[in-house]
């Protein structure tokens, strides 16, 4: 019961000959939230769809809730129990707010359209309206919902600040910590904005060029500002 | 009135007729992806199995199984069921043992699997079942129906009224059902689906099957309506249908229901009219009817099409690699003396099936050329050699031989450059579309309307030339000595100049436009222009074929260019190597007539299998080899030199340049010379906003270069950096103000904008996988799509490799790596092919879009050395790179912009420490505490 959720070992990860991630060592535990933290390019994003089996790994291992990932096969690790809201927010942007909600639902899912609406009542209102015309922070709280509704044991989400305001990061946020908390799901959130989510993480990975620069619980990542600057936006020659 | 409400009703029979194939298109293609070219060949078995049954008999469609007697006819109900569970069963099928292995292969592929099925079920159903017309069976309720003081066929009116309440059904199910919004999700976006739990195979399975069977039921029920039980005139109705699925955009089922609907119509009052109105022109009357859908198609897809395709789209053409020749003398000489030997020994059918095959070897080569080199489908060859036949015919005696041939391959150019116009807006699927229809309307419109073509005489006088009998047959023989070294000596000379061609300037654009539209477009390349100039070249070369098959038939016979051997022709060019020279000889070989052909027939006794093979071996070769035969032998050969090559270099070191230590050549850490004064303001964009549907994505960014200079554009991801580029280079729409070295190019289109001297790069690195390093660099500065450059480099395909081209490469230390593939260099030197490629453009302005996006550090470092170089020439650069170590390294001044809207600029120091950029960057928390903390 207290293996991890997450285990990547010494993935490498990228796209045909480019090796956008080496060596990635990361866990994610059962009700934790650990971000995977670095500036754009450095390879998150791409280690995330490898974990779902959406792209092929380029080496090591990756295993979702106990058992080996086989790339092109994302659709068994969502049934096995991981839900990720990727890039661009995965969202299908020709079908209503509920259309894409009643897809994600699921007959095992004991998470019910209510509950789900009880944590983003905004999209109470906007149940009819096609999601491709929903505002950037709306369609982000869709997709949150989304992914909350198929019942998951672990979440990854990718750039939720992407294109948002502060102030809709800012109660995003707390819903991710929320969800961790109360339904025991493990949370991977990878993101640009470094503060904002080390405010509500547990521990937290730092990537630079594709490998791991930094490792530990947030509040020591979070002291370390001087290291996760230059990290991001490199130090002054 | 009366007259009119009734034709109205026989149009709509006729429109429900199409809505069941086109319902079905649309169905398949939302959920596998595939345009079903093969809906209507699909639909024929179950029809024959109905048939069939009706005679008290149970034939399983599959070879070799004999029909079962089932002692008297079956009810109607249970004929229905059987039928129906064999189009379940089809539909299974193919979804296991062929959509599946294609569902990530793209686009072309699947085209040429669906035009496959196509061919292997007509063929097929036509061996199994003959091809004598059948009557349908009658099973709505026959007789008289009055409407409004109209009669009308009952059973028409049944079902019409059948197809609207399943159709209607239909398309309530694929809007409200879970299963329908699955398929619609897939369809947008597959990944997505997965991330959803939804299995895009099963997925697949319901889609096909659904289709099947529906398409089925309706066609069944409909009876007599759809026509006669003949398998081609049933599998082409496919064509009005595919009209319709284009119409409803492949997406809306209502549009797809209604536009068949519509297209029967239109059809059947076209055909009131033609036939009773005395004004009517003659030869407006004969196969009107298939010219309609063509028409139609081309309308649809100018409304719907677009040209350049957008960011993210998939450009991936998915051909295997072309083999460029390099007509070397000796190999034509010796492939001259064996051709010519084989010629003068043999005699009778096997000489006419060699000289058939040489004929039928340009027709090859013109696909070669159009789909090999530029990507482009045609399913109309075949119509296009059809063409310079009847001009021939035409043309009788009154002009001479080798001109008569040219001037008839001329109208086959005329004729291909109007169908290829449509190709300007699409692309890949769509254009097999298009030139299906075209196929089509030109065999029912043009060679079988007695007003073109006279059914009766169309010879074709032997030519003569100087004095030379080239007449193909008399008394004693088919095929005579003469004639047969004629038509080897235009085909030889067409290879060479078409290889010549190949391997030019034009050849690597028509390779760049292959890879890369977007990217081809960037370089300078004029994509329209060049696809057209393709086509014409292509339908020049198939016209030359045409006659020469023409001259040895001694008379047009339009069969020998119908649609089903166009579709022929395509699968047997794939299957001999589509990308390849010698591919298109073997297919010429294997070609209907050909050598192989008559082996086929005349040893083997094999001959009407012809068809199914071609079928069959086409969804082989696009599932397990879509190299061709050519490909594959030379791949063989290839690997066995490399074998023996390892072999001998054992002992020495590893040679091959991914593993090199030093990635860029040279020490990166050597002294470089002083930086060069800054000029005057090379680039100047003032005010540029840029809008998505009503987000703006860029707002109000000013952007100044000076010659010489390095300046970094920087924020977040999704701040509107690559949109500001695009905006800039006119690939996107703007507005704002853009002045390149003064020059206000506000108004100039993109291809323009890169001749004048301001050249990009992209995000992704978008190299021409299928040219070499040099030609990767070359292509962008041999510019202009000009016919008679074309026609110089048939006869002289080389030039020296330009100035600026070699200083480039020497530029970006890559001349050691010149020859090579880019799939042969590391991640880090693409990178450098991809700026040196801009800088052999002999930019003024260079911007530079993520040009060390997954690079690590150590190469990071390597390459801004490269950019200072760059700049040192007195290039104005503009970089975007989120790498902050590379721009806060080599910039000398850095715009910041979130949310499209600048925030800051200045020095990199000034940049590095601004609390908006922290912030940006960081979260705003994070720069309050971090500035305070210092």
């Amino acid at each position: 019961m207290n293996a991890p959720l997450i285990r990547t070992t010494n993935l490498i990860a990228g796209y045909g000959q480019s090796r956008v991630v080496r060596d990635l060592n990361i866990t994610v535990n059962a009700g934790e939230v650990v971000c995977l933290l670095g500036a754009n390019g450095a390879g998150k994003s791409t280690s995330l769809l490898t974990i779902a089996g959406a792209i092929p790994s380029l080496g090591g291992e990756v295993e979702v809730l106990g058992k080996k990932v086989v790339a092109g096969h994302a659709h068994q690790v969502a049934r096995r129990g991981l839900s990720i809201v990727p890039e661009g927010r995965g969202l299908f942007y020709r079908l209503t707010t509920s259309e894409n909600l009643r897809l994600r639902h699921h007959r095992q899912s004991t998470v019910t359209v209510e509950e789900v609406l009880e944590l983003f009542p905004a999209l109470k209102a906007l149940m009819g309206r096609r999601s491709a015309l929903l505002s950037g922070g709306e369609q982000q709280m869709l997709a949150l919902a989304g992914a909350l509704l198929s019942d998951p044991k672990v979440m990854m989400i990718d750039e939720m600040s992407l294109g948002l305001a502060p102030i809709i990061v800012e109660q995003l946020l707390p819903i991710v910590r929320r969800i961790a908390d109360e339904r025991n799901v493990g949370v991977l959130l990878v993101e640009q904005h470094v503060s904002a989510a080390l405010s509500i993480s547990d521990r937290g990975y730092v990537l630079a060029h594709g490998t791991v620069t930094a490792e530990g619980n947030a509040e020591q990542l979070r002291k370390d500002a001087k290291m996760l600057e230059d990290s991001y936006l490199g130090d002054v020659h | 009135m009366s007259q009119n409400f009734l034709i109205i009703v026989l149009g709509l029979s006729l429109g429900s007729v199409y809505a069941a194939l086109t319902m079905g298109i649309v169905v398949t293609y939302q959920g596998t992806g595939v345009i079903n070219f093969a809906a209507a060949a699909m639909a024929t078995v179950p029809l024959y199995v109905m048939s069939d049954l009706e005679k008290g008999l149970l034939t399983v469609p599959l070879p070799w199984v004999p029909s079962i007697d089932v002692g008297g006819v079956p009810p109607t109900w249970l004929a229905i069921l059987l039928a129906l569970i064999v189009a379940a069963l089809l539909g299974a099928l193919i979804q296991i043992g062929i959509s599946r292995p294609l569902r990530q292969a793209p686009v072309l592929a699947k085209v040429i699997a669906a035009v496959g099925i196509m061919l292997t079920l007509q063929a097929g159903v036509a061996m199994k079942y003959g091809t004598t017309s059948r009557s349908m069976r009658q099973i709505l309720p026959k007789g008289q129906l009055e409407v409004f003081g109209t009669n009308l066929p009952k059973d028409r009116v049944w079902f019409i009224i059948i197809t609207v309440i399943l159709g209607s059904a239909l398309a309530l199910w694929f809007r409200f059902a879970r299963t329908g919004l699955s398929i619609q999700a897939a369809c947008e976006n597959e990944r997505v689906a997965t991330f959803a739990r939804l299995s895009p195979q099963t997925l697949g399975m319901i889609t096909w099957t659904l289709s099947s069977v529906l398409t089925a039921f309706l066609l069944i029920i409909a009876g007599p309506a759809t026509g006669v039980l003949m398998p081609a005139s049933l599998t082409l109705l496919v064509v009005p249908a595919l009209a319709a699925a284009l119409i409803a955009q492949l997406r809306s089922l209502w549009l797809a229901l209604f536009g068949a609907l519509a297209l029967g119509v239109l059809q059947a009052q076209l055909q009131f009219h033609s036939s009773t109105k005395s004004w009517w022109p003659t030869w407006a009357k004969q196969g009107l009817l298939d010219a309609v859908p063509f028409i139609v198609i081309v309308i649809a897809l100018f409304i719907v099409g677009s040209s350049i395709p957008m960011r993210g789209e998939d450009t991936n053409s998915g051909l295997p690699p072309v083999m460029l020749p390099k007509n070397k003398p000796l190999t034509i000489a010796i492939f001259t003396v064996i051709a010519i030997a084989a010629l003068t020994f043999t005699s009778g059918s096997y000489r006419f099936g060699l000289m058939t095959s040489f004929a039928a070897a340009l027709i090859a080569l013109s696909l070669v050329i159009l789909t090999g080199m530029v990507g482009q489908i045609s399913l109309a060859q075949a119509a296009f050699g059809g063409v310079a036949g009847i001009m021939l015919s035409k043309f009788g005696d009154g002009i001479p031989f080798p001109i008569s041939m040219l001037l008839a391959a001329l109208a086959a150019t005329v004729l291909g450059l109007i169908v290829g116009l449509p190709a300007l807006r699409i692309r890949g699927a769509q254009l097999a579309v298009v030139t299906l229809a075209a196929g089509v309307s030109l065999e029912k419109f043009v060679f079988a309307n007695p007003s073109f073509v006279s059914p009766s005489s169309n010879k074709i006088p032997s030519p003569s030339f100087l004095g030379i009998d080239l007449a193909v047959r008399d008394a004693t023989s088919i095929a005579k000595l003469p004639f047969s070294i004629m038509v080897f000596l235009v085909m030889m000379a067409s290879f060479v100049l078409a290889g010549n061609i190949m391997r030019s300037g034009t050849g690597r654009k028509m390779l760049a436009v292959r890879s890369n539209e977007r990217a081809a477009s960037s370089v300078g390349i004029q994509v329209a222009g060049l696809k057209l100039m393709t086509f014409g070249l292509a339908s020049f070369i198939a016209g030359l074929g045409g006659a020469l098959i023409g001259y040895s038939r001694g008379q047009l016979s339009p069969e020998s260019f119908g649609v089903f051997v166009g579709l022929s022709f395509l699968a047997i060019t794939y299957l001999g190597g589509i990308t390849s020279l010698s591919g298109a000889v073997v297919a010429g070989l294997l070609m209907p007539l050909g050598l192989f052909f008559i082996f086929m027939d005349r040893v083997l006794t094999l001959g009407k299998y012809y068809a199914l093979f071609s079928g069959v071996s086409l969804i082989l070769t696009v599932i397990l080899n879509p190299v061709g035969i050519a490909g594959k032998t030379r791949s063989d050969l290839d690997k066995r030199k490399a074998k023996k090559a390892a072999k001998l270099t054992e002992a020495g070191g590893d040679t091959s340049d991914m593993d090199d230590e030093v990635v860029y050549g040279r020490d990166a850490s050597k002294v470089r010379g002083e930086r060069a004064p800054l000029g005057d303001v090379m680039l100047k964009a003032t005010e540029v906003s840029v809008s998505y549907g009503g987000i703006r994505a860029v707002n109000a960014v000013t952007v100044e270069v000076r010659a010489g200079e390095v300046v970094g554009l920087i924020g977040p991801n999704g701040a509107g950096k690559t949109s500001f580029i695009d905006a800039i280079t006119g690939f996107t729409p703007a507005t704002g103000e853009v002045l390149l070295d003064s020059r206000n190019i506000t108004d100039t289109g993109a291809h323009m904008r890169a001749r004048l001297g301001l050249v990009r790069t992209w995000q992704s690195v978008e190299l021409f996988q299928d040219l070499s390093i040099l030609h990767n660099v070359q292509v962008g500065t041999d510019v202009g799509n000009d016919v008679w450059k074309m026609l110089k480099e048939s006869v002289r395909p080389t030039v020296p490799t330009p100035e600026a081209v070699s200083k480039a490469l020497e530029l970006m230390r890559l001349t050691d790596v010149a020859d090579k593939k880019p799939s042969e260099l590391s991640l880090g030197r693409q990178k450098a092919v991809g700026v040196a490629r801009a800088l052999a453009m002999s930019p003024k302005v260079l911007l530079l879009d993520e040009p060390a996006a997954g690079l690590d550090s150590e190469e990071s470092v390597q390459f801004g050395e490269l950019l200072k170089d760059i700049a040192a020439t007195g290039i104005a650069c503009l970089l975007i790179d989120h790498d902050m170590h590379l721009v806060m390294g080599v910039c000398d001044r850095i715009y910041a912009i979130e949310f499209g809207t600048p925030i800051a600029d200045g020095t990199p120091e000034q940049v590095r420490l601004d609390p908006a950029v922290i912030s940006a960057y960081l979260g705003a928390s994070h720069s309050e505490t971090s500035v305070g903390g210092q």
